[in-house]
């Protein structure tokens, strides 16, 4: 049986390399403030891939249907034709003007017609591709730009910071309702399109103080040592 | 199965390349098709109808099965295919709130025997331009289960954008058959022309030097009768066998048989 002071040190490392363990991951948040270093857009290939305004949350869903938000904007398409997180969580936008959030995915008939090419997520937040077209009057070919839906955004308002799930995933805190809208709605900056959010952990600061978490453990382990080793002493003196 | 090379999304700089089934279904024949329906969505919601179509494919059951998941399907028999039209339940719904002028948005649920009579009635306007895939139509549209169809040969989309939003996949349900030859002009047309006959009255052989010696007056030993056998040539091409000869004080060739059209002389 661990005496609880080491199950705090052991959990503090546990945290502290969690935080290491996501400093590469997209749009990360570290679980501790002291490693934290302002996030930024780096440029990706990734047509799917975006990169977040500062102070805004992609709205996303759990396992459960709750809603969840996070800043990892390097999305894919799954086989069931929807916008996910690297994490597997479906992105929820609209799908026109004054439509209710749901997750966005590419139309069915053109996923299954093999149609959706050069699918790609736009600075106002659209999720776009192209599909070839043909005009029966003059059987001319060409091409025509889709647009399946748009992200949503959403904003916490001061003191209202979401709860941190895991490194990339948040929920609101009960009774804070964030603003939702969308990239480049007025209330919204656009997006950085094929650019990826590089996280606010720093992997420096990270490492350092996973470092010092093992010397507390080594140093409390190091103690209990010499305590036990103290009361053997006195138990040997005593027989 | 007849192929064609596809090209899937770009990676990079680079589209995968791959050989696909081809459809059988002639573009002008799918395009006939959507300026049916035009015609038909002009005159059922009094505007202007913009529409475009998707290429032709060749489906496979997978892809028909999430293709009509949750769609109508109207099947429209005919002589040389049955065509089906699928409508999506969303699309359907816009599409039969805008024959009645209603609001766009609510509804949903199960369907009434009005609402699939109405959309029924709308697709057999449609299906007026189905004669370019079926030949014949040998009944009106009905509304049937996806699961007792078989799956397309082929399938194209039509895509209306304005006055609404919406897309009517149309499948072509059996192979069509080749193409018939391109239009011919009948004898009624061609029955007023002229045309330059040339008979040959018999035939030699000369040697490669004595062909580059021809000249005016030269004499060619021929192999055959003038009186005897000959061809009939028109435009270089033979069309009848016959016997040269004369017939009331003027040469004359007599038909003895017809020749197969396009036999080289």
């Amino acid at each position: 049986m661990l005496a609880p002071a080491s199950l705090d040190a052991l959990q503090r490392i546990a945290d502290r390399a969690n935080d290491v363990l996501a400093a590469y991951a997209p749009g990360a948040e570290p679980q501790f403030g002291d490693v934290r270093v302002p996030s930024a857009a780096q440029p990706a290939t990734d047509p799917l891939s975006v990169a977040v305004p500062p102070g805004a949350w992609f709205v996303t869903l759990d396992d459960r249907g709750a809603r969840t938000y996070t800043r990892a904007g390097s999305f894919h398409i799954g086989p069931d034709g929807a916008l996910q997180t690297p994490g597997g969580a479906p992105v929820l936008g609209t799908s026109g003007a004054g439509a209710a959030l749901a997750p966005l995915s590419l139309p069915e008939a053109d996923r299954a017609l093999g149609r959706c090419t050069d699918v790609q997520v736009e600075a106002d937040g659209s999720l776009a591709y192209t599909r070839a077209t043909i005009d029966p009057r003059t059987r001319e070919r060409g091409t025509e730009r889709v647009v399946a839906g748009r992200i949503a955004l959403a904003r916490f308002p001061a003191g209202g910071n979401p709860q941190r799930i895991d490194a990339t995933r948040f929920a609101a805190v009960a009774g804070v309702v964030p603003h939702v809208g969308a990239p480049a709605d007025g209330t919204f900056a656009a997006l950085a399109t094929r650019a990826r959010d590089t996280g606010s952990i720093d992997i420096d600061l990270g490492l350092q103080r996973l470092s010092e978490a093992y010397v507390a453990f080594a140093a409390l382990e190091a103690a209990h040592r010499a305590q036990g080793a103290g009361a053997k002493t006195i138990m040997d003196l005593l027989k | 199965m007849i192929a064609t090379l596809a090209f899937g999304a770009a990676r990079g700089r680079v589209r995968e390349a791959r050989f696909v089934p081809r459809a059988g279904v002639p573009i002008d024949a799918a395009c006939v098709v959507a300026s049916g329906v035009r015609e038909a969505l002009r005159a059922l919601l009094g505007e202007p109808c913009a529409l475009t179509i998707g290429e032709p494919v060749a489906l496979d059951g997978a892809a028909w099965n999430r293709l009509t998941r949750d769609a109508l399907v109207f099947a429209v028999p005919g002589r040389a295919t049955d065509v089906a039209f699928v409508l999506g339940a969303g699309d359907a719904r816009r599409l039969l709130q805008a024959a009645f002028g209603e609001d766009p948005g609510g509804g949903g649920g199960a369907w009434s025997a009005l609402e699939t009579g109405a959309l029924e009635r709308i697709v057999a306007r449609c299906a007026v331009a189905c004669d370019a895939l079926c030949v014949e139509r040998r009944g009106p549209p009905m509304l049937v289960e996806a699961a007792l169809l078989p799956r397309p040969a082929a399938y194209f989309d039509v895509r209306i954008a304005a006055p609404l939003a919406l897309t009517i996949g149309v499948g072509v349900l059996r192979e069509l058959p080749e193409a018939p030859p391109a239009l011919t002009l009948g004898p009624a047309v061609l029955a007023g022309l002229r045309a330059e006959l040339r008979v040959v009255l018999g035939r030699g052989a000369l040697p490669a030097a004595r062909l580059l010696d021809l000249r005016q007056g030269s004499v060619v030993p021929l192999r055959t009768k003038v009186a005897g056998e000959g061809e009939l040539n028109l435009a270089g091409q033979r069309i009848a066998f016959g016997t040269c000869g004369v017939r009331n004080g003027h040469a004359a060739f007599e038909v003895g048989s017809i020749a197969m059209r396009g036999d080289a002389p």
